[in-house]
């Protein structure tokens, strides 16, 4: 099955090699999850995740004649993903998922203004948790929990062995359940 | 209980970065959207533009062809050698008296003038669709008598 998706994948891309833009458009919605989890685990702001992954995936169809091999697309998209948050980190301060995000991402739910309040605390605290991992750890968890990959994959993406990540991960959990998950009962 | 924390750990990791970029979703394809249009836009200026240019192409063409002269043959014409006749389009001469002083025929006294006149016709060959010129020279001599009372 895995290599039944991986096979398509390097056929999107060799179409979209020939600029078959429905091709790239499809692997766009195959890995923007994936890249918006990398972007987000090193610059912790949704915003300029969602800036960097746009800019990513552009750069990424201009250059696909770069990429070696096909099979190889999604390591290679998240280089570009990490590089470009690496720059944007050093151009822009980082801002934490706060309040205004947690308004932005209410859904139009109508919600009692004390549930509202307490919803945006605590994403403010999941956020300063996160935030306070290092970035190769809270980009391990990002890719988890939002992505749900398995630790060999967050390996491959990040340079990393499935064993280091796993170590990265039982720390990460560790410190974000320190963190959170008294508060959460409490609440 | 620990397994409880962690469950409710992971569902709450989960819920907050799905908030958190579920909303960045769609972005990339946008993007991805307009960097194509422009290309198609672009394809579509080159084509328009390159039809616009035919079109002058063959206008100017048109324009040229019909700033050439046009010879209407009469459709009855009077007489079959004025019809064979080309049209003429313009049409020149010049002459030049000069005295070329007394000379004697027989034995009489004669006043001689010279004439040299030349006469130019240009026209428009539409068979061979070519201007043709002729220049005709001619050399006249008048000789005046000479009264000698």
């Amino acid at each position: 099955m895995a290599q039944t998706i991986e096979l398509a994948v390097v056929d999107l891309v060799s179409r979209a090699r020939r600029g078959d833009g429905a091709s790239f458009a499809e692997l766009i919605k195959r890995h923007e999850r994936l890249a918006l989890g990398v972007a987000y685990g090193v610059l912790h702001d949704p915003q300029l995740a969602g800036d960097v992954v746009q800019e990513a995936f552009l750069k990424a169809w201009r250059r696909l004649g770069d990429l070696a091999q096909a099979a190889s697309f999604a390591p290679w998209l998240c280089g570009i993903v990490r590089n470009l948050s690496v720059d944007q980190k050093r151009r822009k301060r980082l801002a934490i998922c706060g309040i205004e995000e947690a308004r932005s991402e209410a859904d139009g739910k109508a919600l009692d203004p004390a549930e509202e309040i307490g919803r945006r605390e605590q994403a403010v605290r999941i956020s300063a948790a996160l935030e306070s991992l290092d970035e190769l750890t809270r980009s391990a968890v990002v890719l988890r929990y939002y992505e749900n990959l398995s630790s060999k994959e967050i390996g491959e993406l990040l340079g990393l062995s499935s064993a280091a990540i796993d170590m990265r991960l039982m720390r990460g959990r560790q410190a974000l359940k320190e963190k959170l998950v008294l508060e959460v009962h409490e609440s | 209980m620990t397994d409880k924390l962690d469950q409710d750990l992971d569902e709450l990791l989960s819920l907050h970065l799905h908030s958190c970029l579920d909303g960045q979703l769609g972005r990339a394809s946008a993007a991805l959207a307009d960097e194509l249009a422009p290309r198609w836009r672009w394809r579509l200026w080159l084509a328009a533009g390159t039809a616009i240019a035919a079109g002058l192409t063959v206008a100017i063409m048109m324009i040229v062809h019909d700033a050439r002269p046009k010879f209407v043959t009469p459709t009855n014409p009077i007489a079959p050698e004025v019809a064979q006749v080309p049209p003429m389009l313009q049409s020149a001469s010049w002459s030049k008296m000069t005295d070329e002083g007394t000379t004697f025929v027989a034995d009489r006294p004669m006043r001689k003038l010279g004439r040299k006149v030349v006469e130019e016709v240009e026209w428009y060959d539409a068979k061979n669709r070519a201007m043709v010129k002729t220049t005709l020279p001619q050399q006249q001599i008048y000789l005046i008598e000479m009264k000698t009372d």
